[in-house]
């Protein structure tokens, strides 16, 4: 999809992205100003760097929001609070709208304002502390307290994650480990070296020698919660939800989350990539003359649902009497890995 | 990827339309963006209503995956085309590709 980048100038590009990835444009478009701004040599400013990162920051709450409250609770067959949700876009939109200014290849000085983003996330916490986020975060701290917050708590949400944790009791355990963080060294070893000879990298990558989950499981691994529930239970659905829960109520309390970068591979030549919603987002691009060589994106869908990675490995493996049971395991499982495409569903009789 | 295609109401009630867009025919849900009249444009993420588009916006995003599909069926010319409004205008770029090119959205 990145070819119909090519030629374009490195500032017509960076535009190009978001409007092509709507999803998650606010990402996107920046891990293609990161990309091009490196590989032009152009270094940004603090106040770009702070916009930028409240741009990710505030679309991963919104995706995470939405997951919360609309997509877990229908994969239940609850309704999900559209109320709240849509009050939350809300602030959100200001949010996106106030560092929407830094979105572009080296952004006009003349243009900047503050983000707002601080101030929405303090009437976030206040929308969402009643119904959603009650007991949070202490019942993040570990696995008890989640667990006892998951049976006492008057949280709908807590309500929705219950019945994740229920159904997905008796799924297999999965095959697939977890993507390590991408670092400066990585991306302009590894990483550039598989994007320069491997031409099926950018549509089915693997690392090590095996394809990889990335995602907030991936990147809170080490949490005490989290990682008591993966060795814990014999499914990967529930980390995966407490593993969200944990960055969202991070990112709530004001805590700088968003994790970019950018490293030059040689003079033209650049790597960027940002953490967001659904795992690690891989920007490449290669500038000659003042236009765009090559451009290559690696999205974190193409991690998740690689032919042979955690969406397929962990449906193999699961197991049902009857299809109304495996029907919803599999919603679980799919939801639990957040596509972001429309899916279906087909069974085959062995 | 995370594309995003537009959609166009078509009927529908309050809490949801059928919309076409790209080929497609879908029952959107429409309760976080209200009620929509026929004919409005709106994108959907898994067949919930996102955000409602104003008629130029839902072309722009129309052409520039226009442009996508023909970037993946392998041209390469003309491909400034699909993006009138982002791609700036210089000497080398024909004129005939320059025709329409006089509103900015940013």
């Amino acid at each position: 999809m990145a070819q119909v980048l090519v030629g374009k100038r490195a500032a017509d590009a960076v535009a190009m992205v978001p409007r092509l990835f709507t999803i998650c444009g606010r990402s996107q478009g920046v891990a293609a100003a990161l990309a091009c701004e490196r590989a032009t040599e152009i270094e940004s400013e603090e106040i770009v760097r702070c916009a930028r990162a409240d741009l990710v920051d505030a679309e991963i709450a919104h995706e995470y929001l939405w997951r919360i409250l609309l997509d877990w609770p229908r994969a239940v067959g609850d309704a999900g609070n559209t109320g709240l949700l849509a009050a939350a876009r809300g602030q959100l939109s200001e949010a996106l709208e106030s560092a929407q200014w830094a979105m572009g290849y080296a952004p006009d000085g003349t243009v900047r304002r503050g983000s707002r983003w601080g101030d929405v996330r303090a009437k976030l916490r206040g929308l969402l502390a009643e119904d959603m986020m009650e007991g949070l975060p202490a019942a993040l701290d570990d696995a008890t307290h989640f667990n006892a917050w998951l049976a006492t708590t008057k949280s709908s949400v807590a309500k929705i994650i219950a019945r994740f944790r229920d159904v997905s009791a008796e799924m297999d355990r999965p095959g697939v480990p977890l993507l390590p963080p991408v670092t400066p060294e990585v991306a302009a070893g590894e990483l550039a070296r598989r994007l320069d000879v491997d031409g099926e990298f950018c549509a089915a990558p693997d690392w090590d020698g095996s394809p990889r989950e990335t995602g907030a499981r991936a990147r809170q691994q080490s949490h005490p919660l989290v990682a008591e529930l993966t060795r814990s239970l014999s499914s990967p659905v529930l980390p995966r939800l407490a593993a969200r829960l944990v960055e969202l109520a991070a990112l709530l309390r004001e805590e700088r989350s968003a994790r970019v970068g950018s490293t030059a591979i040689r003079p033209g030549d650049a790597i960027a990539w940002v953490e967001t919603a659904r795992g690690v987002l891989i920007h490449r691009a290669t500038v000659e003359g003042e236009r765009i060589a090559r451009y290559q994106i690696v999205a974190p869908t193409e991690w998740n649902f690689h032919p042979r990675g955690a969406l397929a490995v962990e449906l193999e493996a699961l197991r049902a009497t009857d299809r109304g049971t495996l029907d919803r395991r599999v919603d679980l499982l799919v939801q639990s890995l957040d596509p972001c495409v429309t899916y279906g569903v087909e069974v085959g009789h062995a | 990827m995370c594309l995003a295609i537009p959609m166009r109401v078509v009927s529908g009630g309050e809490l949801g339309a059928w919309c076409e867009g790209r080929g497609e025919r879908r029952w959107i849900d429409l309760t976080l963006i209200g009620v929509q009249p026929q004919g409005a444009w709106l994108v959907a993420f898994r067949d919930v209503a996102r955000q409602v588009l104003s008629a130029d916006e839902a072309h722009a995003l129309n052409l520039a995956l226009d442009g996508l599909e023909a970037a993946l069926r392998g041209e390469t010319a003309d491909l400034d085309a699909y993006f009138p409004d982002l791609v700036r205008r210089a000497p080398e770029i024909p004129g005939n590709l320059q025709s329409g090119d006089g509103d900015s959205e940013r």
